[in-house]
């Protein structure tokens, strides 16, 4: 539990230095065209992350990963008794697109010769004995997924069918963590740009979660 | 100014045809190298200059787009209409669009293009209670969205992909507030549905200024962002889909 807490506070840093750094998005988009020539430039993790190899067959694994993670996260709480009224429904049906991301992940995985991931034997989602708790640990697990996925996009080499698939689930992430964060009050829309997360920083993350 | 968006849309065709043909001979030729560095460095550099030219040519549609959602962020924070919470979202979410348009201008301009201009007035609807005002900006935001998801994969550099999925997102948050308020589904699917740009210029046309109500695109179905295989992406998708339906039950009733 202590090491969720931390690493999820270690996320929430990165985050906020992430968003910190791209306050001056002009500035961000304007480096990046300067940086074009050569992606190094800006020391861009995300591009660096090309050179390691990683096939569409690893990102789809990967992204299956996560997507068992929240499949059994909204599993769990729907079925829990704690949830009630809008909460209730939108969680239901957020439970109801994982389950769907999964199903459809393992399929484009099969259908590409690869062996889909599995979901873990159990998972450590911490305190799940109230609505509020879910909630904080729903827009964290929704928050992570569209850092992810956006982190990921541009490793795709596969840009007619599983890049536009991958950007397709990866806004409907984006919707869930804005419906999470309307439900609990705060503003859908906190920053200018949505959130981006290296397979590093991602994996680090979700590891104590998933345990090992 | 209107002229200046349908030659801007005109071009964006345009540079797309250029960029498959360049894209096509580069992969030739990377095809019979022997892969002598200097070979690949040149077609390297080759390919990466039309590339360049085709994203500018995505970049100005989308702020073709973030010119439209700006000036009705404005239009409608003046009108007085909403209150409370969707006034501080309207004006929070036209600030972010505004940080947009100036993002986009900036980048297309560093990148030796010519950002689109926005037009000097849109013909926006005229909007009389705070709910209309939440349905259209629903509506709008959903339409971004979706036209986003359309053209980020047409994004050659990755960094540049990256941005455009960054600001994805954020039109789906927005879209996702104000359905909140609006007492919309708040997450209305599984799969987000793109837009080509064609079918995104006919929506957004209505809102353009007269005297031209539908402008030349010169787009057609055989040049759209169909051809680029969007289309083949969800066709994928709505498989895998159909196919999670038919499991779904089964799967959650083992919980």
């Amino acid at each position: 539990m202590e090491q969720i807490t931390n690493r999820l506070d270690q996320l929430a840093q990165t985050r906020t230095s992430r968003r910190n750094a791209l306050k001056g998005v002009g500035v961000t988009l304007a480096a990046l065209a300067v940086g074009a020539t050569n992606p190094f430039a800006q020391g861009k993790a995300y591009a660096a992350e090309t050179l390691q190899g990683l096939t569409d067959l690893d990102i789809l694994n990967f992204a299956l990963t996560l997507e068992h993670l929240e499949a059994e996260f909204y599993k769990m709480a729907v079925a829990g008794g704690t949830l009630s009224g809008q909460v209730l429904t939108v969680l239901t049906d957020i439970r109801d697109h994982e389950v769907a991301h999964v199903d459809t992940l393992t399929q484009v995985i099969t259908s590409l010769g690869g062996t889909p991931a599995q979901k873990a034997p159990s998972y450590n989602f911490g305190d799940m004995s109230t609505q509020d708790a879910i909630l904080a640990t729903s827009e964290t697990l929704e928050e992570v997924g569209v850092g992810a996925y956006t982190g990921a996009a541009a490793l795709i080499k596969d840009k007619k069918t599983i890049l536009p698939a991958a950007a397709s689930i990866e806004q409907v992430e984006a919707r869930h963590q804005a419906a999470i964060r309307f439900l609990r009050g705060s503003n859908p829309a906190p920053s200018v740009l949505g959130p981006v997360l290296t397979v590093a920083e991602v994996t680090a993350a979700v590891t104590p979660i998933i345990g090992k | 100014m209107q002229h200046d968006v349908t030659t801007r849309l005109r071009l964006f065709a345009t540079s797309r045809r250029h960029f498959m043909r360049a894209t096509a001979i580069a992969g030739g030729l990377a095809a019979v190298t022997t892969l002598a560095p200097s070979r690949i460095a040149g077609i390297a550099l080759a390919e990466s200059a039309f590339q360049a030219d085709g994203d500018i040519g995505v970049l100005n549609y989308a702020l073709t787009l973030e010119h439209l959602e700006n000036a009705l962020y404005r239009a409608l924070n003046a009108s007085g209409l909403l209150t409370g919470k969707a006034a501080d979202y309207g004006r929070e979410f036209g600030a972010h669009e505004s940080a947009h348009v100036d993002a986009l201008t900036d980048t297309i301009t560093k990148l030796g293009g010519t950002p689109v201009q926005a037009q000097a007035a849109y013909n926006f609807p005229q909007l009389t209670t705070e709910a209309q005002v939440i349905e259209t900006l629903v509506t709008v935001e959903d339409v971004g969205a979706s036209a986003y998801l359309g053209a980020a994969p047409l994004l050659v550099n990755p960094d540049l992909l990256t941005v455009a999925v960054q600001i994805h997102t954020n039109e789906a948050w927005h879209a996702t507030a104000f359905r909140g308020l609006g007492g919309q589904d708040l997450v209305p699917f599984a799969f987000a549905p793109p837009r080509t740009m064609a079918e995104v210029v006919a929506i957004v046309t209505p809102f353009l200024q007269a005297p031209s109500r539908m402008p030349d695109t010169g787009l057609t179905d055989g040049n759209s962002l169909q051809a680029w295989g969007v289309a083949g992406g969800i066709a994928a998708v709505a498989a895998g889909l159909a196919l999670a339906r038919s499991q779904r039950t089964e799967e959650v009733e083992q919980v």
